[in-house]
């Protein structure tokens, strides 16, 4: 039987080719400390944790910004978290683009659960817009998609909107927000991302998971 | 039925049918109610099994002067949708320089893949749409806002494309 050459380059081109592979990998390596600069810099600045979707690794508690409900009452993130295992979309209540698209979403979600409040999941649709965003008008537009007791709208000061729209996604304003989904795990800490409009099924795999 | 209601009943017939017109039919009315959202449109996002309600996948939702035209909803988010638009060349998404005919608004509304074969965003829902719903609402994006008069059909859509 013929020896294979274990030599991947025995030519002198692949020789060559070796050696400028070899000077890649090792400007490679030597870069690798750069490439997570933008990250932690972006942690700093109140940016995204994470970017991109999938599991949250370690998984990061959510700020501890004050909200009103829906119902009117005053509350803090962690306070509504804390227990549940919780979905969490970003939106505003005048958006007429993809929020009544995400809620849509979030509506497929109660129905496929219907057990949510014995499994201690819930939804929660965190508005962008808190200077617009009353309770009265989370709370028509829950009524508007049809929420479930399950289902809760909630708004943070306006000082705190930049920060939660950077830890639940992207943007810092109306037009440029993230449509993915959030979910918390029941000690209240961001365990997973989905992709932008997500498949209802996809979040409910997740949260039967939590 | 007496002949006054029966006159009446056929009035009230006469005007539903005008905001609204019949399926099969191809027209610059139909386009608008299906932009509008008056004739239900079945959408969904890319990669979802199941269709959304109509009434979060109307056209105007994005592509309305009530959206675009707003000043909280970038046009960068949705293009305002007009002649100019659609027919002259110009970049899209990266790709090479393209337009839409009545074919390629057609494809891409149901598959999402731009003229330039560039797949289009995913927030923008693609539609189990006929041929005479898709001839419609192009005919109604074609129409000559200036002239203050609706064109009708396919044919007309055409004959302006070529101006």
């Amino acid at each position: 039987m013929r020896r294979r050459n274990a030599e991947p380059f025995p030519s002198p081109a692949g020789e060559a080719f070796a050696r400028s592979r070899r000077s890649f990998l090792q400007t490679l390596i030597s870069a690798a400390p750069l490439l997570t600069l933008p990250l932690f810099a972006s942690v700093e600045q109140g940016a995204p944790i994470i970017q991109g979707h999938g599991q949250i690794k370690p998984p990061a508690p959510v700020p501890d910004v004050n909200l009103i409900c829906q119902d009117g009452s005053a509350t803090t993130l962690l306070q509504l978290v804390q227990g549940h295992g919780t979905a969490v979309q970003l939106m505003f209540t005048s958006c007429t683009t993809t929020c009544p698209i995400q809620a849509a979403i979030f509506g497929r979600v109660q129905t496929k659960i219907p057990d949510m409040a014995a499994r201690k999941l819930q939804l929660l649709s965190l508005s962008i817009d808190p200077k617009s965003d009353t309770p009265q008008a989370m709370s028509d537009w829950l009524r508007r998609f049809h929420a479930g007791p399950t289902w809760i709208a909630a708004a943070p000061a306006m000082a705190d909107a930049p920060q939660l729209q950077g830890f639940f996604g992207r943007g810092s304003n109306t037009v440029d927000h993230s449509n993915q989904v959030s979910i918390l795990d029941r000690q209240g800490r961001l365990v997973w991302r989905t992709y932008e409009l997500p498949a209802a099924e996809e979040i409910v795999g997740i949260l039967h998971k939590i | 039925m007496s002949a006054r209601s029966f006159l009446l009943a056929s009035l009230l017939a006469g005007v539903g049918a005008a905001s609204v017109p019949g399926p099969a039919t191809v027209s610059v009315q139909r386009g608008s109610a299906l932009f509008d959202g008056r004739e239900a449109l079945s959408g969904r996002i890319r990669g979802h099994d199941e269709t959304l309600p109509p009434e979060v996948v109307r056209c105007v939702n994005c592509h309305g002067a009530a959206a675009s035209g707003s000043p909280r909803i970038s046009r960068a988010v949705a293009p305002h949708l007009d002649r100019a638009f659609l027919l002259e060349f110009q970049q899209r998404r990266g790709g090479p320089p393209s337009r839409y005919d009545q074919a390629a608004f057609c494809k891409l509304l149901r598959s999402g893949v731009d003229p330039a074969h560039v797949l289009i965003a995913r927030e923008m829902p693609t539609y189990d749409m006929d041929e005479t719903q898709c001839a419609s609402l192009w005919s109604f994006l074609m129409r000559d806002e200036g002239a203050g008069k609706e064109s009708t059909g396919k044919g007309d859509a055409n004959a302006q494309e070529k101006r």
